[in-house]
């Protein structure tokens, strides 16, 4: 378990149409080290599913160099046998052949893997039980539901025990319980197997990945431990809850205080709804009743320094402190961040916003 | 490995109703040929309500039966083994079960060797079990028709099909859609006939498949003519059987190389 479980080098992968060419892939390299669960995520269209279909072999790179479980992957053709014995691909929108029902299709894979025959029957039907298909395991799979077609599939992905899954978008069709109960179930494989899935959903990735890779547009946008990179792409914050006729006061004192050059590393303070910031000073905006917590964020890399001044800062200016807690950076930001900032969700809301206050100003003046 | 896959792809022919579809009509040839045969005098003066007519019609014969057979099998089966066969990859590659296939421990050639030789099984176990339905009930109808010519009849008959498998392997294996695939196997079916046509009467004819089929009648009634050897059936249809499997052998080939190469962008 030592050589990573997935290799890529330099990975490219060109479309070539008729009527146009699409780099789907350009340059990818990145390594999923063995027994870690590995998210991989990246918006519509970024390249998630064609990096996995040549992965898998059904698609030939372009360019690069691929090796799956410490051994090198040829094209045409991709893994070799061995190899895919100790892997199991789940896509994106699973398909089963036709006209099976879900007990069959679980018996077609054990016997694709060459698995024992009566133990694969009981985990089969262990499995199916595990994801509750086990009333429907005689209906036509053609019949399924979407979600059913997903729990199906990856009931057929756990059967054989592979070293490697890899799954594209493996809960994006199951209802909360569902997804809870599935990424659940992918963490505890971790040690034991390599979990490589893609995804959209931030949310998913930061409760079981320990690595994660995000690309945009067919380039890697960044790799590499989720806590580092929640920490190098996430600015220190802290939240601090004052008695509520004092919040104005405190962020007052702050901002002043920046003012003065003396809290150098402060970078904004806001009140937790989103709604103000440094200009938190002038008239307030409505406050309703819970709006006694600020968010007050460093500059990247100077989270001591704000651990040492703010709270004294704070309590000098006679500001009672009822809760003072570090923010959780959450890979949403992140992702935010290294996208481009013309594609960042709710930029044109943003911009708006930015305009209604400005014009909001004027009138006040 | 190939007998899981092929033993799943005869379920799935079963199940989707496509090989039952050809069994079904390879039955009812099978037992109407015959039948409509050995009674189509009485038909004929069924029909001609005025008795006063005096018509002579030919005693039917039990080769004019089995020939009726062939030709109806050679017609709608082709049509419907077009049917089946033209999906056979193409179908399965758009759905993206080819890629589902593909991507469990399973070499391409085990994927479409497991769809080749159960397609072919079964057309040819068919093709045997509605040959002898036929030759029996025509035996008890006509009276018996010699086994040498009726074999070699059949032989050719299933070197044809086994031909128009192997093309539809190719064409549904590199069109872009079944359709597709299907129009392709019914031009070149088409060419293969307007090429007999025209060189029917050279030596190039004696090559062509499709005389395989032209030559059915020829062949059943050779005992009359005193051709029933071994040498009179092999002068009539044996070069261009040869050429079929030959031929047969060539275009899977070239599916397999086709294949192997392939990109299976749905999965
Ligand atoms: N067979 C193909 N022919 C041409 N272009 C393709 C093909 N498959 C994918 N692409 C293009 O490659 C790019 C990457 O597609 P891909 O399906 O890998 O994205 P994705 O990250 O999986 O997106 P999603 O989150 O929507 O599933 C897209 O621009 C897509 O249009
Ligand atoms: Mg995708």
């Amino acid at each position: 378990m030592s050589s990573p479980a997935i290799e890529v080098r330099g990975l490219r992968k060109r479309f070539t149409g008729r009527k146009q060419t699409v780099d789907a892939l350009k340059d990818v390299s990145f390594s999923v080290p063995s027994g870690s669960i590995y998210g991989f995520l990246g918006p519509n269209g970024a390249g998630k599913t064609t990096t996995l279909r040549i992965l898998t072999g059904l698609l030939q790179p372009t360019a690069g160099d691929l090796r799956l479980l410490g051994e090198t992957v040829t094209y045409p053709g991709g893994p070799t046998l061995a190899t895919r014995r100790r892997l199991a691909y789940l896509p994106q929108d699973p398909v089963f052949p036709a006209r099976l029902n879900a007990f069959e299709v679980m018996e077609l894979v054990a016997e694709l893997y060459r698995l024992p025959r009566r133990a694969a029957a009981e985990r089969s039907q262990k499995l199916l039980a595990d994801f509750e298909l086990l009333k429907d395991a005689k209906r036509s799979v053609k019949s399924f539901s979407r979600g059913m077609k997903q729990r199906l599939g990856l009931a057929a992905v756990l059967l054989p025990e592979p070293d490697l899954l890899l799954l594209d978008e493996p809960v994006s069709a199951l209802d909360p319980v569902g997804r809870y109960e599935v990424l659940t179930r992918l963490a505890a494989l971790r040690g034991r197997a390599t979990v490589f899935f893609s995804t959209h959903i931030l949310a998913d990735v930061e409760r079981i990945c320990d690595r994660v890779l995000i690309i945009h547009q067919g380039s890697k946008v960044a790799e590499g431990d989720m806590g580092e990179l929640l920490a190098r792409f996430t600015p220190p914050r802290y939240r601090v809850r004052t008695r509520p006729d004092q919040v104005e006061l405190a962020a007052a004192t702050l901002n002043q205080q920046q003012a003065e050059g003396k809290l150098p590393w402060l970078l904004s303070v806001e009140l937790e709804s989103g709604a103000a910031s440094k200009e938190t000073n002038q008239e307030a905006p409505a406050l309703n009743g819970d709006s006694s917590v600020l968010l007050v964020t460093a500059q990247a890399g100077r989270r001591s320094e704000m651990e040492a001044e703010l709270l004294r800062v704070l309590v000098n200016s006679g500001i009672t402190v009822l809760e003072y807690s570090p923010v959780r950076p959450d890979l949403e930001s992140v992702f935010l961040q290294l996208l481009p900032e013309t594609e960042r969700p709710g930029f044109a809301e943003e911009s708006a916003e930015e305009e209604r206050d400005v014009a909001a100003n004027a009138d006040a003046q | 490995m190939l007998l899981t896959l092929m033993r799943n792809e005869w379920r799935q022919l079963w199940r989707s109703f496509q090989l039952p579809a050809l069994a079904l009509v390879l039955l009812f040839f099978a037992l109407s040929d015959p039948l409509l045969t050995r009674y189509q005098n009485e038909i004929v003066q069924m029909f001609v309500a005025d008795q006063k007519v005096e018509i002579s019609l030919p005693t039917p014969t039990a080769a004019q039966a089995l020939g009726q057979f062939f030709g109806d099998v050679s017609q709608l089966g082709l049509f419907v083994l077009i049917l089946i066969g033209m999906g056979i990859v193409a179908a399965e590659k758009e759905n993206g079960l080819t890629g589902w296939m593909l991507t469990r421990p399973v070499t391409r050639q085990a994927y479409l060797g497991a769809k080749v030789a159960t397609l072919m099984l079964a057309v040819v176990a068919l093709l045997i079990a509605g040959t002898a339905i036929a030759w029996a009930y025509t035996g008890s109808l006509l009276g018996p028709v010699p086994a040498g010519p009726l074999v070699w009849t059949l032989a050719g008959v299933i070197a044809y099909a086994v031909l128009i498998v192997a093309f539809l392997v190719l064409a549904s294996t590199v069109a872009r859609s079944p359709w597709s695939a299907g129009g392709l196997t019914i031009l070149v079916l088409f060419a293969n006939s307007l090429i007999y046509a025209l060189a029917q009467q050279s030596t190039v004819g004696r090559f062509v498949p499709y005389r395989l089929i032209a030559s059915i009648g020829q062949v059943l009634t050779a005992a009359d003519s005193g051709n029933a050897g071994l040498a009179g059936l092999w002068d009539l249809t044996g070069p261009a059987l040869v050429t079929s499997m030959l031929l047969a052998a060539l275009l899977l080939v070239l599916a397999f190389a086709s294949f192997a190469r392939q990109e299976i962008p749905n999965g």
